[in-house]
């Protein structure tokens, strides 16, 4: 039914798999006697439930990418922050920890030591 | 049931499977360029941390250079300034990246000039962490990738492309890290 070289060049394609085989079974479904509206409705379905599928791992592949440009850009503010005031003040920046009151952290921690 | 019978449901079925494939395809492209583009932009972005790192903690790098790197970086982290920056440069003629007298900047150039000459590897190092932010940050934003066929070709295309690059970036920034503008860069 198909011309020659249809399949091979199908190999890795699952859009086009998916697409030919829905076809291939809602007309042979029709040529054996299913009824052709409901069949047409079912093969529209499929179509579209899968392409929301691949949309939504697609979607996903490019959230991971953004995770990573994201990274990417902390680590660039995170050198850029250590010397800012270096070079604007002339001095080193403050430290940024836990117990320096610096963070929100730190201020919770120094609130706490004074009420102690 | 007849031929005739089944042309109707055929067409449809037949205009279903095409739309789908039309969608499919144009939403695969569009996803894989994005990615690709995404991916990019997180490798340079990399780089130019490192480099930046390397460059900001060489003592021998002068602090007039190590503030436009940062006023730079600054700049095209900002979504804003690069779609401004983006726009202004695609709409310029090939060879003219200048967008004021900031580069008759002489000190800055000159700066560059003795590093050069003093320290190749650092001066290599400020040049590659401008254009890796520049390209990184161009790709970062579907907006701004989508003129990099005609903004490489003027970064290319450009003499002192990386500190014009640089120096014309910041200048797009309304705030600036450092408040710097041309003779502020003198003042430092």
């Amino acid at each position: 039914m198909l011309p020659p070289g249809t399949l091979q060049s199908l190999k890795g394609h699952y859009d086009g798999i998916v697409a030919i085989v829905s076809a291939s079974l809602t007309f042979g479904g029709i040529a054996v006697g299913v009824p052709e509206w409901p069949a047409v409705a079912v093969m529209i379905v499929t179509l579209v439930f899968y392409h929301v599928r691949r949309q939504a791992a697609e979607n996903h592949l490019k959230e991971m990418a953004q995770v990573k440009v994201d990274k990417a850009v902390a680590d660039v503010e995170m050198v850029k922050a250590r010397h800012r005031d270096l070079l604007l003040y002339q001095q080193p920046p403050l430290p940024l920890g836990r117990d320096s009151g610096t963070t929100i952290e730190g201020k919770t921690a120094a609130k706490k030591g004074g009420k102690q | 049931m007849t031929f005739m019978e089944f042309v109707p449901t055929g067409l449809v079925a037949a205009i279903c499977v095409g739309l789908f494939g039309y969608f499919r395809a144009r939403a695969r492209t569009e996803s894989a360029v994005r990615n690709r583009q995404l991916e990019e932009a997180a490798d340079l972005l990399e780089i130019h941390a490192q480099l930046l790192n390397r460059f900001l903690n060489d003592k021998a790098a002068p602090d007039t250079l190590k503030r436009v790197l940062i006023d730079c970086s600054d700049a095209m982290s900002d979504r804003d300034v690069v779609l401004r920056f983006t726009g202004w440069m695609s709409s310029r003629p090939m060879t003219s990246m200048r967008r004021d007298a900031l580069l008759d900047d002489k000190e800055l150039l000159n700066e560059l000039s003795r590093l050069k000459i003093s320290d190749p590897n650092l001066a290599d190092d400020f040049s590659r962490a401008i254009l890796t932010v520049a390209v990184g940050s161009l790709l970062r934003w579907p907006e701004s990738a989508a003129l990099f066929e005609q903004i490489g070709a003027r970064m290319a295309a450009n003499p002192k492309g990386d500190i014009g690059l640089a120096v014309t970036a910041a200048s797009f920034r309304t705030e600036s890290s450092f408040g710097l503008s041309g003779q502020n860069h003198a003042m430092a």
